[in-house]
């Protein structure tokens, strides 16, 4: 398999997110919850390279401890709704009959919804916070694996290998598991990039919305909201964690993009 | 949207040259404030107190240096005993073109003061009657003397009501279109979008108001309002963040002179619950704090560090008394003593108060707290506070007149019905003093027990005073005459176009 240039580019973004995440106590100059009275509003210099917020907290620092909040996110976030997903998108569509129908018609209701209403709606429900952000991705964002498992498992279900299978007298969970499910995950990996980085995104517009990571964290979303008043006179406080966002974005598009291509996936 | 503007503007003019009128323009005032109802004693939410003034005239008014002047009274005499006042009324007529006369005076006063409704009485605590003598006297009798009872006349619920529409239409009177006795009457209220005011041609003052009209709109986002004005799509911005004045003043076009105001801004302990029931808690919890750099922190040193428990623009303010000041190696010492070392408080904030909040909690968790921030959304935040479920909250509160009385009644009385400010601070000696102070006629003795008030408050630390910040609103500097007194009344009816 050749690589593609796009995710080599994508997964060097990613691969240096995460190298910043992980070392984010060694990279970040001061502490990022500290704050200081005598340094409020100031413009980037080399003392503080992102300049300070409203507080005297510095603004590099909490973007780089910020990369780890985001990718703790942004992963924690995609892996229940990938299991639920496939779970039921694999079920249906290996079966079919009654057990899919059923399975689609719920998936048919949950598409048209805007995804990110769906989502406030539940968080408003439950109340802010991180882990009720994850309860309502786990709630609405499996439709999309669902889907995608479903179409690969009905392509699966009459290829000759698992008839094969089939006719030795394996079971369907054995089935499923050995044969349908790796067969399937391809697509669903591709997916799962481009998902990540709205959920990065979405919980970052929950965090300014006030109803995710809740401040004084060191969270991208929250720090742009901080800012918010400032942005014509200390345009710093938001500017560089939406840019840490964009970064962030972009790597995990390409690294995406890239893995389809490289998989011949037709999106 | 602007053609239909010039439209109305060359009409307005045409009528203005025909009738000689000075008025020319309709003044846009944006506010985060909502106008939620438009009878005069329902409520005490700063958008609706700003209304009132523009429908409702009172006996009396401010004149721009805050001094009182005759407005439907004419005239009045106090009795020797300060229990009764007699108010002589000037001719004046509603917006629908009926007489204003003694009964409805007394009518209205009379609602403020006994009505279930009224949301805020407090000032009227010491009225037996409002009685009508003749269709131009009103006689006001006392249970007891009360020294700023004129001043009262003029406070923002104090507005003169029609009773014949009151009783002819109930509570629909003021569902949408109010018969008025202010500058302006109302020609569309869209509930969560704007009041749209005209000028009310029977009002008292004769050659004001001087525009057309006026809408008070709301938009809750100040970055929205900020470049509404800046675009010269409003004439004036209520509530200029701190962080922006500067930025807006340099901008052509645009001023933001900063007002003053009664504001005070504290941090509120609930006195019944631990640890804040404690006295040296409560130090610790202010000792922990560098109030000065929070305040510029805070409004990048536009407002003026808190002293006392009562607002700096009151007459009686103890400049002499003081909070504890910073030292949080000695708060430390102090929790150690009482052995609250590491005791768990809840901060209970609005959205406002989210820069406030991370300075609190740094600051108490450096000192020995062990600060959570719970984050409530304002009907919640007033729901909670009322019931006394919070450990620790940070507000502000302005007062209605130069006067402390409602003030002290507000914040450090503990048997004035709310409790000081639902804080539960409940000092007997100060309850005392608070009647003993309404009562006295002399203002050297008034003075001496409002002095006294303060220090023993501010000791006590009925609350944690912070600041006292200017009202900082934005105008457009083609209009002149409009401000904001600290009673919250925009002056709509002297302002003026400049061309």
């Amino acid at each position: 398999m050749k690589m593609s240039p796009m995710f080599l580019w994508g997964a060097g973004l990613v691969a240096l997110w995460g190298v910043i995440a992980l070392a984010a106590p060694m990279l970040a100059t001061h502490d990022p919850y500290a704050i200081d009275f005598e340094a409020l509003l100031q413009a980037p210099s080399a003392q503080h390279f992102f300049g300070t917020d409203n507080v005297g907290r510095d603004t590099f620092s909490r973007v780089i401890y910020g990369a780890r909040l985001a990718l703790y996110i942004g992963i924690l976030g995609v892996i229940a709704p990938m299991l639920i997903g496939m779970a039921i998108g694999l079920t249906a569509g290996y079966f079919g009959g009654w057990v899919d129908s059923i399975a689609m018609r719920v998936v048919d209701v949950a598409v048209p919804f805007p995804f990110f209403v769906l989502v406030l709606s539940i968080v408003a429900v439950l109340g802010p916070g991180i882990e009720n952000y994850f309860i309502a991705l786990a709630l609405v964002g499996w439709v999309g694996y669902a889907r995608l498992a479903r179409a690969e498992a009905i392509v699966l279900r009459s290829s000759e290998f698992v008839m094969a299978a089939r006719t030795m007298g394996f079971s369907h969970p054995y089935i499923l598991f050995r044969h349908v499910l790796p067969n399937a995950l391809s697509p669903v990996v591709v997916y799962m990039m481009t998902d990540v980085t709205l959920v990065i995104l979405f919980g970052a517009a929950l965090g300014f919305l006030g109803m995710g990571v809740a401040p004084p964290a060191a969270e991208w979303g929250v720090m742009i909201s901080e800012g918010q008043i400032y942005i014509s006179t200390a345009w710093w406080i938001s500017f560089f964690p939406g840019l840490a966002m964009v970064l962030i974005g972009v790597g995990f598009a390409l690294m995406g993009d890239g893995l389809a291509k490289m998989l011949r996936i037709e999106r | 949207m602007l053609n239909s503007r010039r439209l109305a503007c060359a009409t307005i003019v045409a009528a203005s040259i025909a009738s000689g009128v000075m008025a020319q323009d309709v003044v846009r005032i944006a506010s985060p404030n909502k106008v939620t109802v438009l009878d005069p004693i329902a409520s005490a939410a700063a958008g609706n107190i700003e209304a009132f003034g523009q429908l409702y005239a009172r006996l009396l008014r401010r004149d721009t240096s805050g001094a009182l002047q005759p407005a439907l009274a004419e005239s009045w005499t106090v009795s020797k005993d300060g229990l009764t006042y007699t108010f002589e009324l000037h001719d004046a007529k509603f917006s629908d073109g009926t007489d204003i006369t003694a009964q409805d005076v007394a009518f209205s006063l009379n609602r403020v003061a006994k009505d279930e409704a009224s949301s805020y009485p407090a000032a009227f605590v010491p009225v037996k009657a409002f009685t009508a003598i003749d269709d131009d006297t009103v006689e006001l009798t006392l249970e007891y003397p009360s020294a700023p009872m004129l001043s009262y006349m003029e406070i923002f619920n104090a507005g003169i009501v029609s009773m014949d529409d009151v009783q002819a239409r109930g509570d629909e009177a003021f569902l949408t279109t109010p018969v008025s006795s202010g500058p302006f009457m109302v020609e569309v209220w869209k509930p969560n979008d704007r009041l749209i005011l005209k000028a009310n041609p029977y009002y008292w003052r004769e050659g004001y108001p001087k525009v057309a009209g006026a809408e008070l709109i709301e938009i809750s986002d100040d970055n929205t309002r900020g470049s509404m004005i800046m675009a010269g799509e409003i004439d004036a911005n209520r509530g200029v963040p701190f962080a922006q004045v500067d930025e807006m003043n340099a901008n052509d076009g645009v001023t933001v002179p900063l007002e003053p105001s009664t504001l005070i801004y504290e941090i509120m302990p609930n006195h019944a619950v631990a640890p804040f029931d404690n006295i040296n808690v409560r130090k610790a919890a202010a000792m922990a704090l560098h109030r000065e750099a929070m305040v510029k922190a805070m409004t990048l040193g536009k407002a003026v560090v808190a002293n006392s428990t009562l607002p700096n623009a009151l007459t009686y303010y103890a400049a002499d008394v003081a909070a504890p000041s910073y030292d949080p190696a000695a708060a430390r010492a102090l929790l150690e003593a009482e052995g609250a070392l590491g005791a768990e408080v809840t901060l209970m904030v609005t959205p406002q108060f989210e820069q406030a909040a991370t300075l609190l909690k740094a600051q108490w968790d450096a000192a020995g707290f062990k600060t959570s921030v719970e984050r409530v959304d304002p009907g919640l935040w007033w729901d909670r506070l009322t019931k006394g479920e919070y450990q620790v909250t940070v507000n502000w509160w302005y007062n209605e007149t130069e006067d402390p009385d409602l003030a002290v009644r507000w914040a450090v009385c503990g048997t004035c019905g709310n409790k000081s400010y639902y804080t539960n601070y409940n000092n007997e000696e100060v309850n005392a003093m608070v009647e003993a102070a309404l009562r006295e006629q002399d203002d050297t003795k008034r003075s001496a027990i409002y002095g006294e008030i303060q220090r023993i408050s501010t000791e006590e630390l009925a609350q944690i005073p912070l600041y006292y910040p200017p009202f900082a609103n934005a105008y457009s500097t083609r209009i002149k005459g409009l401000t904001l007194t600290p009673s919250l009344q925009w002056t709509l009816e002297e302002a003026e176009f400049v061309e």
